[in-house]
């Protein structure tokens, strides 16, 4: 029993360390390297068509603010090539009257309305939102984010490469001094684009479209099936259809679109907690195929995989602490108490989150906000309670996975077999 | 006609020059930092214990001190006791339920009134209290632990404080003083603390027994050298990042 207890603990010594290691790797890449391409010299030069969805739930506070902002964006309207389509998404407030408003004014803004549909959810209402989808690059925007006037002509100059499918460009908190929480949760997104995101443009691994300030060239959507309409991260989902189907994202660190961080914990825990279930799902279905992928090099594989995993790591900690208690209580032998010194020094506390806070340090200090860095030391507790959500999160995305998403996988396939019998018939 | 424009200079794009000197220097002291902790540890020992012994004589704690004698092989180094009379130690089960369930009390009437990531932390601290309880059950006395925390936690973290602020750190751009005051002010203290944290560990395994000595010797290990080395690293990184405004950028795009 000790040595299995080992065996596991080691092991997740082993995985946590890898994390620790990625982390140094991409900071040392993103502060001190040379920064991957990001197109800007294309913007303006390069204008496609394009059409950008926005899904909107409830957002009469912030509807017409992003609407007006995408109304008065710098890029070329004439003939169709540009085209804003509004979702009501089942809304029970004034959102579809502001989004008829704008449809009224502005001919190339197109309201859809869904009310009564059977799936509530983002990447449903997107679907609805691509059917009428005209143009050859799509671009998504949530109500809440505030893209600046050169926003789409930089988040289209990327497709000029043919195998980009997606872009993805950095999001940025724009009400960071309104509470000391909120200035917390606003660092964490500095250190994921501005060096996450940035280190694995660089490095050619696995950048990750964001489900917003981004989007997708049409022809790729299409051709790869829609957003599933039960995801709760559609954004991950559909980048791994891209990279495993041979296509690559890019990430522009350059193109910034502004949004209201979370004010609130359970805010925040809300939204951390829908992202831990739905990347969950992504890696139960994708893991294997990253490894078996014959578009990937082994750095992507591996990157790729360990992307997959960014939401296991807090139960693999919270199991290391667990196991680490047990062999505390239980006479272990002389090895485990090195093995536990090992899990809490090198890969998860000392050298291990320090990897993480290094990012954050390094991101603030490149944007120039170096009187912030000193708000790590207040991330502690919020990372108890990731570890404590994100822990949570996985365990039901493990139930789900194991229930729900096969029942309703089963119902799918009976029902496509079902249609082609009819169809021979 | 459309002309094709420049990439920009921005925050997105710019990344920093490193600055190698300060890094080499930094990678020399870490390594002068190993060598001097292969060939001293003894040294560094007796000396923490001798200091350790002085405050529990202060905090009128009985104990007696072996030290080890100074010369030992390289790398065979042994590090020094402190015996307590067994008879000496409180029996402290039942005290320490007593406070495992006060602190349980508290935590339950305060938690809805808590932000959920300090009611997280609370879970924590009455779970770690629990374990200590199962602990001082089930093993009532083990101060052979001890060693271990002098072996591992007091002595590891200075070599890998000084390699986390020598690649950390020493490559940003910035004033080598302020980066040496970083790394000089995180050692004094996580010598200090490792001092005090011994000597709080002893004096609560005689005045309350194993629960209190095991809750000193598990919780603030790893975790308090995390925060400390986290608050010495974001006052140094602060004190080297330049103003908000500035407008010259010292980088590569």
């Amino acid at each position: 029993m000790s040595l299995l207890v080992d065996l596991i603990l080691l092991s997740i010594f082993l995985v946590l360390f890898s994390y620790a290691i990625r982390h140094y790797r991409f900071y040392w890449n993103r502060t001190f390297g040379v920064q991957g391409e990001a197109f800007e010299r294309f913007a303006g030069a390069y204008t496609p068509s394009v059409s950008i969805l926005c899904p909107m739930r409830n957002e009469e506070k912030v509807a017409s603010r992003l609407l007006s902002s995408l109304v008065e964006m710098d890029y070329n309207k004439d003939n169709g090539r540009y085209e804003v389509i509004a979702i009501d998404d089942n809304s029970t407030d004034r959102t579809p009257q502001i989004i008829d408003e704008y449809a009224a004014k502005c001919p190339f803004v197109k309201a859809i309305h869904r009310s009564g549909s059977p799936i509530l959810s983002k990447p449903a209402a997107l679907n609805a939102g691509l059917t009428f989808a005209r143009n050859k690059i799509v671009l998504f925007f949530d109500a809440d984010y505030i893209p600046p006037k050169d926003c789409v002509k930089k988040l289209v100059a990327p497709f000029t490469d043919p195998l980009v499918a997606g872009v993805m460009g950095r999001v940025v908190p724009v009400n960071p001094p309104e509470t000391m929480l909120s200035r917390v949760f606003e660092i964490e997104r500095a250190a994921g684009y501005q060096i996450d995101q940035q280190a694995r443009h660089n490095l050619g691994l696995i950048p990750q479209y964001g489900g917003t300030v981004g989007g997708f060239r049409r022809a790729f959507l299409s051709d790869h099936g829609r957003f599933d309409p039960y995801h709760m991260a559609e954004d991950t989902d559909v980048t791994y259809k891209a990279y495993l189907s041979g296509w690559k994202i890019c990430y522009v660190n350059t193109v910034e679109c502004y949004e209201e961080a979370a004010t609130q914990v359970r805010q925040r825990g809300a939204q951390v907690r829908r992202w831990t279930i739905g990347h969950n799902y992504c890696m139960f279905d994708y893991a294997l195929r990253t490894i078996t992928s014959r578009f990937l090099t082994f750095w992507s594989k591996l990157d790729g995989i360990m992307l997959l995993g960014v939401y296991l790591q807090p139960f693999l900690i919270l199991s290391g602490w667990a196991l680490g208690i047990y062999s505390y209580l239980f006479e272990p032998p002389f090895w485990s108490p090195l093995l536990v010194a090992l899990f809490l020094t090198l890969s998860y506390n000392v050298v291990g989150n320090l990897g993480l806070f290094s990012e954050i340090g390094s991101a603030l200090y490149l944007d120039r906000r170096g009187r912030s860095i000193w708000l790590t030391t207040l991330m502690l507790p919020t990372v108890l309670y990731y570890v404590a959500v994100e822990s949570r999160g996985f365990i039901r995305a493990v139930l789900a996975h194991l229930t729900v998403r096969r029942r309703r996988r089963k119902a799918a396939s009976e029902s496509r077999t079902t249609v082609s019998k009819s169809e021979a018939t | 006609m459309t002309t094709l424009g420049s990439n920009r200079l921005c925050r997105g794009s710019w990344s920093l020059r490193p600055q190698g000197a300060h890094l080499a220097l930094g990678l020399t002291v870490t390594v002068a930092t190993i060598l001097l902790l292969i060939a001293y540890v003894q040294v560094y020992w007796i000396s923490q214990a001798e200091l350790v012994s002085e405050v529990l004589r202060f905090a009128r704690v009985p104990h007696e001190l072996f030290l080890p004698v100074v010369g030992a092989k390289f790398l065979h180094a042994i590090p020094p006791e402190f015996v307590m009379d067994k008879a000496q130690f409180t029996e402290a089960v039942s005290l320490t339920a007593i406070i495992v369930l006060f602190l349980a009390i508290l935590i339950l009437a305060l938690l809805r009134r808590l932000n959920p990531p300090f009611r997280v932390l609370a879970i924590f601290l009455l779970a770690n209290a629990i374990v200590n309880l199962a602990y001082g059950i089930l093993h009532p006395e083990q101060p052979a632990l001890l060693q271990v925390d002098w072996l591992t936690s007091g002595v590891v973290i200075i070599p890998l404080i000084a390699l986390m602020f020598s690649t950390l750190v020493f490559p940003i751009p910035g004033p080598l003083s302020t980066k040496l005051a970083g790394l000089l002010g995180c050692l004094v203290f996580s010598i200090v603390w490792s001092t005090l944290r011994l000597s709080l560990a002893l004096a609560s395994l005689f005045y309350l027994g194993t629960f209190s000595f095991m809750f000193l010797e598990y919780v603030p290990g790893a975790f308090v050298d995390f925060i400390y080395i986290l608050l010495f690293y974001s006052l140094t990184m602060r004190r080297l990042a330049p103003p908000a405004d500035t407008s010259q950028v010292e980088g590569t795009s």
